[in-house]
């Protein structure tokens, strides 16, 4: 039987196991590369993957979640609950996750650890972006996702979007200190 | 070891110098390298999808209320789940209409159609709404994330029809391709600006496609694995390419450009699977070298 997306999530919203293990297997991999993106933990990551589904599944039950776009919101509650536990974190520092996965099957480990550092330091200058400038950068250079479905999952026009990511970009390049001189120097 | 982040949020504007200045290629090509650690995400642990999926389940089945009971076919259901969310309706009803006009193909037909796979009696219609849809895309911008689009749908084809063991149609590659290669051609109308973004999310994709190429590779059985290093050789070359316009805009303008002079640089190789199947003949899209639809700019 051939569903359009349309059929999908009114199966999902009868809370029909086959749509709903179907969405887990769909998403669960993206939004898990997004969650460790923010936060840098795996078992966090998971976390947040299963947080985001029971928000979804509850959503679904009790009548409301998205009519259509769900990728769009799933991105979005993933993003709010990563944004919570950093507030909830204090926001102040991020420390390495104690039995921290090296993301590399580099043998050496001064390069290892030199890779997690640079992971944490890029990881605390997204945390320096606002919310949504984040969002932005994440998604759309990391997740690959486009300006139409950014302007979905946050909400705005893909104008705003455009902004979103050159201000993103903008302060980024100043908190990461890339210097604009050096730069047309280079040229 | 901690790391501190410093002050916190920057409100969107606070950085005073050069905040609102053009973010140069160059510059974002900087900022991105050194957020590139960013794409070091280890493995997903298969034992926690399971517990994951599990888990989720279980929750579903303590709300009150009723629960579909789970049938054995989870894959065949997976298989006609599309993994982009796509509100294409009024796309769709746009094809449809062109189609209906054209070939008396209803608009109910072109939704359904949009699940089908290679070698579902509805997969010709998918494709040539695709085509349809396409060619009325008038901008350059909106051309291209459809383009992008249309690959990431041939390669998820690719990974179901693998995953289910059976021949990938070489028609599904070759399309894979044509696809990538009118999006390149589409980037190479944008300003240096949004070719350098664009090119940083085909090279960000690839790699992903890469990846998962090379897991499929290694589970393959012996029929698939010509077909999928065939895949993977085109997915890099597009990859290369991409790097290539981030490096040099001038010269990717010149190989991809719908102006190309008789001296241009050659554009990457560009051949169809050697058992190549009729059909294909048609291309990826009626926008081919023209880099706009009929309703162009």
């Amino acid at each position: 039987m051939l569903k359009s997306d349309t059929n999908w999530l009114i199966e999902a919203r009868r809370l029909d196991e086959n749509a709903l293990e179907a969405i887990y297997d769909a998403f669960s991999d993206e939004l898990y590369r997004y969650a460790y993106r923010l936060i840098g933990d795996r078992q966090a990551a998971e976390d947040l993957v299963a947080e985001t589904f029971y928000r979804f599944l509850r959503a679904l039950h009790a009548g409301g979640g998205p009519r259509e776009h769900l990728r769009a919101y799933l991105y979005r509650v993933a993003h709010n609950l990563a944004v919570d536990g950093h507030r909830r974190g204090h926001g102040e520092v991020l420390e390495l996750p104690e039995n921290n996965e090296t993301p590399t099957s580099d043998d050496d480990p001064s390069s290892a650890a030199e890779k997690v550092i640079q992971g944490e330091e890029a990881r605390a200058a997204l945390w320096r972006l606002t919310p949504e400038q984040r969002q932005v950068i994440v998604l759309k250079f990391f997740q690959g996702l486009s300006n139409k479905e950014i302007s979905v999952a946050i909400e705005k026009p893909v104008g705003a979007v455009k902004a979103l990511q050159h201000r993103g970009l903008n302060a980024l390049r100043r908190v990461l200190a890339i210097d604009r001189a050096d730069m047309e120097t280079k040229e | 070891m901690k790391h501190s982040s410093g002050t916190g949020e920057n409100n969107g504007g606070t950085f005073g110098n050069g905040e609102h200045a053009p973010v140069s290629p160059d510059e974002m090509r900087a900022v991105l390298e050194r957020l590139d650690p960013l794409n070091d995400v280890p493995e997903r642990d298969p034992a926690d999808i399971e517990r994951g999926r599990a888990a989720f389940i279980e929750r579903a089945r303590a709300l009150p209320g009723p629960v579909s009971p789970a049938l054995p076919e989870r894959r065949k259901w997976r298989k006609n789940i599309r993994r982009k969310e796509r509100s294409l309706m009024l796309s769709l009803v746009r094809v449809a209409l062109a189609l209906a006009m054209a070939f008396g193909v209803a608009g109910g037909t072109v939704a359904a159609a949009q699940a089908s796979e290679p070698g579902d009696m509805l997969y010709a219609v998918k494709i040539a709404s695709e085509d349809v849809r396409l060619a009325l895309t008038s901008d350059s911008e909106e051309a291209f994330d459809l383009l992008l689009e249309y690959a990431q749908e041939r390669f998820e084809e690719i990974d179901a029809i693998n995953e289910e063991g059976e021949v990938i149609p070489p028609q599904v590659t070759v399309r894979l391709q044509e696809h990538f290669q009118l999006a390149l051609q589409q980037a190479s109308n944008f300003d240096d600006e949004s070719l350098a973004q664009a090119m940083i999310r085909v090279t960000a994709m690839t790699q992903q496609q890469n990846q998962v190429l090379q897991q499929m590779q290694s589970q393959a059985a012996g029929n698939a694995e010509d077909a999928l290093k065939q895949t993977e050789q085109i997915v890099s070359r597009i990859r290369v390419a991409a790097e290539e316009g981030l490096e040099d805009p001038i010269t990717f303008r010149l190989r991809y450009g719908e102006n190309r002079p008789e001296t241009a640089p050659e554009q990457p190789e560009s051949e169809p699977p050697s058992d190549g199947t009729p059909g294909n003949q048609q291309g990826a899209g009626g926008q081919q070298g023209s880099g706009k639809g009929p309703g162009g700019k």
